[in-house]
């Protein structure tokens, strides 16, 4: 009798060289740990992409744009191996200040802090960032690109977004920039912490600038000051994609970190979940993560725990995997980049009416 | 089971551990694992191991230790060789000064001779002095062959300061065993006292010792049981050694930062080890996720209350 646990023997890697990393994360399906889990995600992934009419969402959080993952990012964008992003604020500004700014640069974790203080250097673990750069791109919004919002209209932080990567692709930001690929592919990007990043506070400065107006009456000319009133309205992102996973025939989910937009992303399941009284979970999902669930928290908390709340399906296909992100996105990466040198994919098309969305598929050679 | 709130209040540890087992996550794991320890400790005839790794003797957990043996709560140690080392120069005058880890210069503390455990540093100097007069014991001992926790009662029997484990322990009969001796101060130490006379350590002698006792507990029906700080050579030392008697622990409580998500053994779960019949169905487990000088000291302080 064949015993049922011992059907498939892990197999050793072979090593040699020139291998392709579509190769290896192949061979690494077959041995132990996290870097089968690694394999397992891209096979996921794989089959997310294969599926058809199926929205694929993109939770980023961690400070993967100084980190160097921006290409990664927008890459995944721009061959639509993701359909709508989640991100913390953080990331899109720094994909902002690389986009127009300025560079990050390579340091150290283990330095005086005080003297970094001293020298306007902004540590990020081992990267360094610029501070007097940042504080110019932080000008710049305020002025630029705060001044082509609408006082006192409720965007939501999709529609902001929109705009902004509109606005770094007039002014020549690098179209490998995460905003502007994602204005150009037409994904959707949500930043439910907006206000949480120094997108959200140059914002605010606009709104604390008075703005000089000159108003005519009859013959007479009047200058007066008008405060700005820029408005993101949080409540209209929680609309926006909780009908986007509403609408779409089914969904996917990769998670890089935790955070809000795990949560936010995860949520969506609820919502529509509520609004059409069938289980909406997610049927695929991926988590890349270094949090634990032994503490209690969103952020590492399992996917099976998810299940008992509805959020991922109770068939889904589910991996997670114990990584540094930085380690696991470039062979993720490289090795669907590899898998699918030629993509035809049935592309969701979100067309956002003033109070509905509109999700059309269409095929796509990517 | 409802979750009840903290309360907040002036109360004693044992009153905050009572509470802690009505919340959640790793606070009410530190409650259950106070229970489990303490149906342990009530448990007549059941033999009690406690394991030690990571730098706790540093750390000031040796009078938690110490405390437990004259309590008669622990019977066996197995430990690294790193902890007994600490707890030797420790009894020759070693002292732990507490620095801020993120604002010293590694090299500098080379240059001023100090050796640095995260957020202490000690002098190389009482590492000199504990060389030396663990030297002068070793040449009281006669020559022959011995398990490590043979030996580690023969160094136990000759140290003065009673604010040692190991001597506290010789005094107890609590036998102390080193699976990893020389990977350690003292295993160096040992070794280079060993070329001029014939005095050996054979690891054998304590595995021979551990299996005869968990045949003897079979037959008299008798339980062990274990709390495990870390992880290490120690915890898998306590846990293989009920496997040839194919007698699992009856109790065991772990306390350990390490995650089971690298597939590495001081991470694995209990659970895990119900597979390899370490432990089973009928055991008290309990893992604490927690760093064991948060942990540790507050069970303890709580069992204290409650014998």
């Amino acid at each position: 009798m064949v015993n049922k646990f011992f059907k498939h023997p892990t197999e050793p890697i072979e090593v040699w060289p020139d291998k392709k990393i579509s190769e290896l994360t192949k061979e690494m399906l077959k041995i132990g740990f996290q870097g089968r889990k690694l394999a397992e995600a891209i096979d996921i992934w794989s089959r997310m992409i294969k599926r058809k009419n199926i929205v694929i969402w993109l939770g980023l959080s961690g400070a993967m744009v100084p980190a160097g993952m921006r290409k990664i990012i927008s890459y995944m964008i721009q061959r639509r191996m993701i359909d709508a992003l989640v991100s913390t604020g953080a990331n899109l500004y720094h994909d902002c200040f690389e986009a127009i700014m300025g560079k990050h640069y390579v340091g150290t974790h283990s330095i005086d802090d005080a003297k970094l203080r001293k020298h306007r250097v902004d540590r990020i673990y081992d990267v360094f960032g610029n501070e007097k750069k940042y504080y110019k791109l932080d000008l710049f919004l305020e002025r630029e690109f705060c001044s082509i919002l609408k006082d006192n209209y409720p965007y939501s932080s999709r529609e902001v977004l929109y705009l902004l990567g509109k606005f770094l692709n007039k002014n020549g930001g690098d179209k490998n920039s995460i905003l502007v690929s994602a204005f150009k592919s037409k994904v959707p990007i949500f930043c439910p912490a907006l206000c949480d990043s120094s997108l959200g506070f140059s914002m605010m400065f606009a709104n604390r600038r008075k703005n000089k107006k000159i108003i005519k009456l009859g013959k007479k000319e009047m200058t007066v000051f008008k405060k700005r009133r820029i408005i993101v309205d949080e409540l209209q992102d929680v609309d926006e994609s909780s009908k986007v996973t509403e609408k779409a025939k089914q969904t996917g989910v990769i998670y890089i970190g935790g955070g809000v937009p795990k949560n936010f992303i995860q949520q969506t399941t609820v919502i529509s979940g509520y609004q059409t009284r069938h289980d909406k979970g997610h049927s695929y999902a991926i988590q890349v993560t270094t949090d634990m669930p032994q503490w209690g928290g969103l952020s590492g908390c399992t996917f099976e725990e998810a299940q008992s709340w509805g959020k991922i399906k109770p068939n889904a296909k589910m991996v997670t995997c114990y990584c540094d992100a930085t380690i696991a996105l470039p062979i993720i990466s490289h090795a669907l980049s590899e898998r699918f040198k030629r993509l035809r994919r049935d592309v969701p098309i979100f067309e956002w009416h003033s109070n509905d969305l509109k999700i059309k598929y269409e095929k796509m050679k990517l | 089971m409802n979750v009840k709130d903290f309360q907040p209040k002036k109360q004693t540890v044992n009153d905050l551990v009572r509470q802690m087992k009505f919340t959640a996550f790793n606070a009410r794991k530190i409650g259950e694992a106070t229970d489990i320890l303490e149906q342990m400790i009530k448990d007549k005839g059941c033999v009690k191991i406690l394991g030690l790794s990571g730098a706790l003797v540093p750390a000031g957990m040796s009078s938690c230790i110490i405390d437990m043996i004259k309590n008669k709560w622990i019977d066996i140690i197995v430990s690294t060789g790193a902890n007994m080392t600490h707890d030797l120069a420790k009894s020759f005058g070693e002292k732990f000064e507490q620095i801020e880890p993120e604002k010293i210069d590694d090299l500098d503390l080379r240059k001023k001779g100090f050796d640095r455990i995260y957020d202490v540093v000690s002098s190389t100097k009482t590492m000199e002095m504990m060389e030396k007069n663990v030297q002068k014991i070793f040449k009281e001992i006669k020559e022959g062959e011995y398990s490590t926790h043979e030996l580690m009662n023969e160094i136990g029997k000759k140290i003065e300061n009673k604010n040692s484990i190991v001597r506290i322990a010789a005094d107890n009969n609590v036998k102390i065993i080193v699976p990893a001796l020389m990977d350690s101060i003292l295993g160096i130490q040992f070794w280079m006292h060993s070329q001029d006379r014939s005095i050996r350590v054979n690891e054998a002698k304590d595995l021979d010792y551990l299996i005869k006792l968990n045949f003897d507990l079979k037959e008299e029906n008798r339980n062990t049981g274990t709390l495990i700080l870390g992880g290490g050579v120690p915890k898998n030392f306590i846990l293989q050694s009920v496997l040839v008697a194919d007698k699992p622990h009856r109790y065991a409580v772990q306390i350990t930062t390490e995650r089971p998500e690298f597939g590495g053994l001081s991470g694995a779960t209990l659970e895990e080890a119900k597979s390899w019949g370490k432990v089973d169905e009928k055991s008290k487990i309990c893992c604490v996720y927690c760093d064991a000088t948060v942990a540790f000291p507050i069970i303890v302080s709580a069992l204290k209350e409650r014998f």
